[in-house]
């Protein structure tokens, strides 16, 4: 039960924006995507989520050719994040969340999945306030519990593993909600369910993530568990600046301290 | 972001509204009729058996005014009401724009000029076309010639950019009116005299033979609309969002796209173009509901109904007994509600820039 990438390469017009790159994330797994601008983060997860074409290579979810997958049996088996997400009309948070839940008639369960999120979320106090007057961080919040919603519906939950693709989902977030948010995630994480995330702040991949990949220039630079990708000579070779590494007190993790320029 | 009006109260407020409304389009005209006697027509039009005793006492005029005069102006009125107002929710949902409408977009102008196309030149298209849809059927060919046009200018990436929507509605109508334009100079009088109808916009000359066609094509259109009341949801946080949350995006737009202009077009070839129902309507409802079109939807149908009604009333009764075309009217009471509209959504984007 995997979602992978294979030998995967994407030209628009005539710029590479892959080159070769291969991703396995397994059920239960914890992926952070990192690099810089423009390295090939986002565009990697769009290939994923079929928003751009990619000329050569294959994607699979659960030993499936993603192209031959139907929508709506890809919307049970992953939810999708994307950096940005605006409402053209006044919605109330609750009907936001509820939006992800097309494939589910019931409304008691649909009350149950929306009572379940909202707690995780802490959402209570906004429940029916318009989501265009929240603030960034409370929208990704809003957002967030939207794409856990959708892999809790029934038909979703049936299913042999799910995934979830998130890019900076808590880019907006204040630092207490980003390790909250991400110590949720780890905990959805436990019950099976694969992350492969975009993520610009290298300590947050550090603390939650199993693995780390490394993009940059287009190709997967490195990839593996944080102590092994976040030294200081790689942070400094592909981020072009001066760094030192630290351990976390409490868990031994690598943490980036940047030198003030 | 509670609702102004909960929405069970608005669904019996509006039901209600429509019902007097209907009543009183019955009994008000040139002729006035007394309640009573519309009540015996209906009985006898609808329940022939439990009637027959008390036909008699109505007067054969009556009889006439209400049901080949009133009646199928009644649900002339409706239908196209009901189904503009839905074609207006939809067309802005599938934008995601509250400014889309399909009169000002340049959908109902190319339904009038396929519309019109049929009466000027009428043998060299019924030998290709029944006569009896050639109307409709040439109505929908230009509506979603026009539909295309505009989606092909507004749109990227799902996204469309309000000035531009509105600049190829404006470019559209254009060209779709120095089309009607032409089929004028070509016409003869008695064809000018119909073409000025369409134009306009008029119930005036609902009758069976033609609706007994167009109102049920409208009524399903309009409910086969409301299944996709989920997916408009969805739409609006983007066509990608949508996919991924797992609706068939391409295939249900293509379908919102020809439902709105079925209906759109088939209520252009019976009552010729009216302006604004689908822009004033739908607002309205947000602000009382909300966006969800789950209620948005059946609200706005219900809500169009009764506005075409009462303004098909006061157009008939203001300069009475003449009347004014249905058109005119609306677009005297939609232009400046337009222009609200506009100046609210500058002050948004001056508050958000």
């Amino acid at each position: 039960m995997s979602l992978s990438v294979k030998n995967l390469c994407i030209t628009l017009g005539n710029k590479r924006i892959l080159e070769h790159v291969d991703l396995v994330c397994e059920a239960g797994q914890f992926i952070a995507l990192c690099g810089p601008n423009g390295a090939g983060k986002s565009c990697l997860l769009k290939a994923i989520t079929q928003e751009i074409p990619y000329q050569s290579g294959q994607i699979q979810l659960n030993d499936q050719n993603i192209n031959k997958l139907s929508n709506k049996s890809l919307a049970l088996q992953r939810a999708v994040l994307p950096q940005h997400v605006d409402l053209a009309f006044p919605f109330a948070v609750k009907e936001v969340i509820e939006m992800a839940l097309m494939l589910t008639g019931d409304v008691a369960i649909k009350k149950l999945i929306i009572n379940k999120v909202v707690d995780w979320m802490e959402l209570q106090t906004l429940l029916h306030r318009d989501y265009m007057s929240l603030s960034g961080g409370e929208q990704q919040r809003v957002q967030l519990a939207r794409v856990l919603a959708q892999l809790q519906q029934p038909e979703s939950l049936a299913m042999d593993s799910r995934y979830l693709l998130l890019d900076e989902c808590t880019s907006a977030m204040d630092m207490a909600w980003m390790h909250k948010a991400f110590a949720i995630l780890k905990q959805q994480t436990e019950k099976g369910i694969g992350i492969i995330a975009v993520v610009h702040d290298l300590n947050l991949a550090s603390l939650y993530a199993d693995q780390i990949v490394l993009l940059d220039q287009q190709q997967v630079l490195h990839c593996g568990p944080p102590v092994n990708v976040i030294t200081k000579a790689i942070i400094e070779q592909v981020f072009k600046t001066q760094v030192s590494i630290i351990d976390h007190p409490q868990n031994k993790k690598p943490v980036v301290i940047q030198a003030a320029l | 972001m509670k609702p102004l009006i909960p929405p069970r109260q608005l669904y019996l407020c509006l039901s209600l509204m429509l019902l007097t409304a209907a009543i009183a389009a019955l009994c008000i005209g040139a002729m006035t009729i007394p309640v009573t006697d519309i009540f015996k027509l209906l009985q006898a039009l609808f329940l022939p058996d439990s009637a027959a005793g008390s036909t008699p006492e109505v007067s054969q005029i009556h009889r006439y005014v209400v049901v080949d005069i009133r009646l199928p102006r009644l649900v002339c009125a409706v239908v196209v009401g009901m189904g503009l107002a839905a074609a207006g929710v939809a067309t802005q949902g599938l934008f995601r724009n509250p400014l889309a409408d399909p009169s000002l977009i340049g959908v109902s102008n190319g339904a009038a000029v396929g519309a019109v196309s049929v009466i000027v030149m009428g043998p060299a298209i019924t030998q290709y076309i029944p006569a009896a849809i050639a109307l409709p059927v040439m109505a929908f060919i230009g509506g979603i010639i026009a539909t295309m046009a505009v989606v092909a200018i507004a749109t990227k990436n799902g996204q469309s950019d309000t000035a531009l929507l509105l600049l190829a509605g404006v470019a559209i109508n254009a060209v779709a009116g120095s089309g009607i334009g032409l089929l004028s100079y070509m016409a003869d009088d008695n064809q000018l005299r119909d073409l000025t109808f369409w134009s306009m916009g008029s119930l005036a000359k609902a009758q069976w033979s033609e609706l007994i066609i167009a109102a049920p094509i409208i009524f399903f259109a309009t409910v086969a609309l409301l299944s996709y009341r989920k997916v408009l949801n969805a739409l609006l946080m983007g066509e990608a969002v949508a996919a991924h949350i797992g609706h068939d995006v391409k295939r249900c737009k293509r379908h919102i796209i020809i439902l709105s202009t079925v209906i759109v077009a088939t209520s252009v070839s019976i009552s010729g173009v009216i302006f604004f129902v689908g822009l004033v309507v739908p607002h309205l409802i947000r602000l009382c509901v909300g966006s969800d079109h789950q209620k948005l939807l059946p609200l706005s149908m219900l809500l169009g109904a009764v506005i075409m009604l009462s303004c098909d009333l006061l157009a008939r009764s203001l300069v009475s007994p003449a009347e004014l075309p249905i058109g005119l009217l609306m677009s005297l009471v939609g232009g400046p509600f337009f222009i609200v509209l506009l100046i609210q959504q500058r002050q948004n984007r001056f508050k958000f820039a």
